[in-house]
């Protein structure tokens, strides 16, 4: 034990002297431009944009420079009655709104951002509010509205792509029809990615007069469960695995689940990441106490009364892509788990092996801020297990398929719309057939349990 | 002194400033008629017709009921003033709010409107839109929906459209649309609480149903 605690201190003291300079930026567009309260299609352009912000500077901790707002013609909705959504409520002075949302303006900023993000940095991007449509899941149009001016899919994936240099995108759509940004030949997915869109490729995204005005349903589901309240101040929990974050995983399953939700949110995960990715890069874990595999994916992260209990499959990582892994006091590992730190970029593996699947129990420097790191990184990520369904909707027969290989042991449920389950395997198989001829129509959810964790799907039947 | 005027001269401009849209109305004439939850009015040369939810009244221009019929499947309703024919758009209406529902009618020389809402009063589809009709059935969408529509209108030229906030009491809003780029021109509040439904005659007078006070009301824009 006294040789790892002098590793640490020897590592950390290396790091600290060779800081890795990360940033994280949001960048939020809404689509339109507000002229009077209380108005569907109009309003919300202004209310859901102001609770996103306010979320990521209040709760998340980003900074106002970091939040790059287009809006309108690039300026703030002053005359809005109502003092929620007013930047006075939190003392902020100056302009939400940094530039107004025609294309040309934003094509250019996404260039300049372009060249200022960097390999290390995180970027949220969030479509807070806007008309979308296509025929098929291919030829998505979203439209600007206050300038009655439409973008092709193709448009807005280069543009976005614009901004290539990141360790973690996040990307949350709010349009009918946006899961086309999902789907086909021209997506927004990669393995750095998490791509929430409000709706089916097929589907209308709506909006809802609750709880004090119009909102788009898919902006109060998503900046309530982020904010841990809803704009009245309700109370709003998301976290389902109770450890005080909520994750992309979290924040898709919330939505999907909601009774407030008339659309089905679709989840874009090239890598198995959800379960990882946090809008808020600065984890604060507390209070937990898990017997499972658990993967963090943060900026920063530490952990207070962190318990990871006895066992085979107790196994918990953080990862940090910049600052720091802190563990504070009461973090426990029990002797049979295992825990994993790193430091660095998750998308370059520059990082070297401390601690990899031993048992260690490091209940004896709990109190000791320290900072880990491992070079073998990747191996983490070669295990991740990606699953495939099709067809959806399904008519007779459900595929699920493996790209990958292993022999452990995998669980399939099967769950219909009322939580009930109605298939169940426990197999080494891999790819699967799943019989749906004799169920009945209407909506499943597939999870499939293994080694990497749980993954969820949802499918129709037909 | 000076500074007592200066500060009058401040209220005054801000008062004027605050004031704006609504100065950009004038009411004409009110017409108390015995009517309430009415959706919709279409204003002929001798003669109103109103649609209430079961019931479509033709009222003199007195506001006196002269005959009455079945509203049944009519869905809206428009006025062509140089044919001077009622038109109506006849369909079914949906009980499930998820469906679409077709609501007013606007005829112009080369064109037919209506509003197709997907949803309800407090709950509504992005894809909600004013659309082209052809024949029976939507053609294609004109521009998506703002707010909650309280009646259309059009000439060759514009569309108007009639925006309910949904809460009584509130002003209404008008929206003029370039029928041939679907471009916004204005957007301003009107002088009607709880209005619904819209037409225009040949001299630009507006006429809409306060459902609040149960009134015809005739109104204009200043230029």
């Amino acid at each position: 034990m006294k040789k790892i605690n002098i590793i640490v201190f020897l590592l950390a003291i290396l790091l600290f002297n060779t800081p890795i300079f990360a940033e994280r930026y949001a960048i939020l567009i809404s689509a339109g431009k507000a002229t009077t309260d209380d108005q569907f299609s109009n309003s919300e352009y202004w209310y859901d944009l102001y609770l996103a912000y306010e979320d990521l500077i209040i709760k998340q901790g980003y900074s106002h420079q970091n939040v790059i707002v287009f809006y309108g013609d690039g300026i703030d909705f002053t005359t809005t009655t109502y003092p929620r959504y007013k930047k006075e409520l939190h003392g902020w002075t100056n302009s939400i709104v940094d530039f107004d949302n025609a294309y040309a303006t934003m094509n250019a900023q996404f260039a300049n951002l372009g060249n200022i993000i960097t390999g290390n940095d995180e970027v949220l991007i969030q479509w807070v509010v806007g008309h979308g449509g296509s025929s098929t899941n291919d030829n998505y149009t979203a439209l600007i509205q206050n300038r009655n001016t439409s973008l092709t899919e193709q448009q807005l994936n280069t543009m976005i792509n614009q901004i290539n240099n990141y360790s973690r995108r996040k990307i949350l759509w709010m349009t009918c029809h946006a899961g086309c940004i999902v789907y086909g030949n021209i997506n927004f997915n990669n393995n750095r990615s998490v791509v929430i869109p409000s709706s089916n490729w097929n589907q209308n995204s709506w909006g809802m007069n609750f709880p004090d005005t119009w909102h788009a349903e898919f902006n109060y589901v998503t900046t309530s469960a982020l904010y841990g309240e809803d704009p009245v101040g309700t109370s709003y929990d998301a976290d389902l695995n109770n450890d005080n974050e909520i994750s992309m995983l979290e924040l898709f399953t919330d939505a999907n689940n909601s009774s407030l939700m008339s659309s089905d949110p679709q989840l874009g995960d090239g890598a198995n990441r959800a379960p990882r990715m946090y809008i808020d890069e600065c984890l604060e874990l507390n209070g937990a106490n898990t017997s499972n595999t658990e993967m963090y994916e943060a900026e920063s992260i530490s952990a207070t009364n962190y318990i990871i209990n006895s066992g085979t499959i107790a196994n918990v990582t953080f990862a940090a892509s910049n600052l720091n892994v802190k563990l504070l006091p009461g973090f426990k590992v029990n002797n049979g788990a295992k825990f994993h730190g790193f430091i660095g970029s998750i998308v370059f593996a520059d990082t070297k092996n401390l601690v990899n699947n031993k048992n260690n129990d490091v209940e004896d420097v709990y109190e000791k801020n320290y900072v880990l790191k491992e070079l073998n990184f990747n191996k983490i990520f070669a295990n991740t297990n990606d699953f495939f369904i099709c067809p959806n909707p399904v008519k007779d027969k459900l595929l699920i398929k493996s790209v990958n290989s292993g022999n452990d042991m995998i669980q399939y449920n099967v769950y219909n719309i009322n939580g009930t389950l109605v298939y169940s395997k426990n197999t080494t198989e891999r790819d699967l057939e799943i019989d749906f001829l004799n169920k009945q129509s209407g909506i499943y959810i597939i999870k499939i349990i293994d080694n990497n964790g749980m993954k969820i799907f949802k499918i129709v039947k037909d | 002194m000076k500074k007592i005027c200066l500060f009058f001269i401040f209220l005054v401009l801000t008062f004027y400033g605050l004031n704006l849209k609504a100065q950009n109305y004038t009411v004409i004439d009110r017409l108390k008629v015995d009517l309430f939850d009415v959706e919709d009015i279409k204003k002929e040369e001798l003669q109103y017709t109103l649609l209430t939810k079961t019931t479509i009244y033709v009222l003199d221009l007195d506001g006196k009921i002269i005959n009455s019929y079945p509203r049944e499947k009519v869905l809206g309703i428009s006025y062509d003033q140089k044919r001077d024919k009622l038109y109506s758009i006849v369909g079914d209406e949906n009980s499930d709010s998820d469906e679409q529902q077709l609501k007013y009618l606007a005829k112009n020389t080369s064109n037919t409107y209506s509003c197709n809402i997907i949803g309800s009063e407090t709950k509504m589809s992005y894809s909600s839109a004013i659309v082209y009709m052809k024949e029976d059935r939507i053609d294609k969408s004109f521009t998506y929906i703002v707010g909650i529509p309280s009646g259309i209108y059009c000439n060759d030229n514009y569309l108007w459209y009639l925006s309910n906030k949904s809460v009584k009491g509130k002003p209404g809003f008008l929206m003029k649309y370039d029928v041939l780029t679907g471009n916004l021109i204005i957007e301003e509040e009107i002088p009607v609480e709880d209005a619904k439904g819209i037409d225009m005659d040949r001299d630009g007078n507006i006429y809409t149903f306060n459902n609040s006070t149960n009134e015809i009301i005739k109104f204009r824009r200043v230029e």
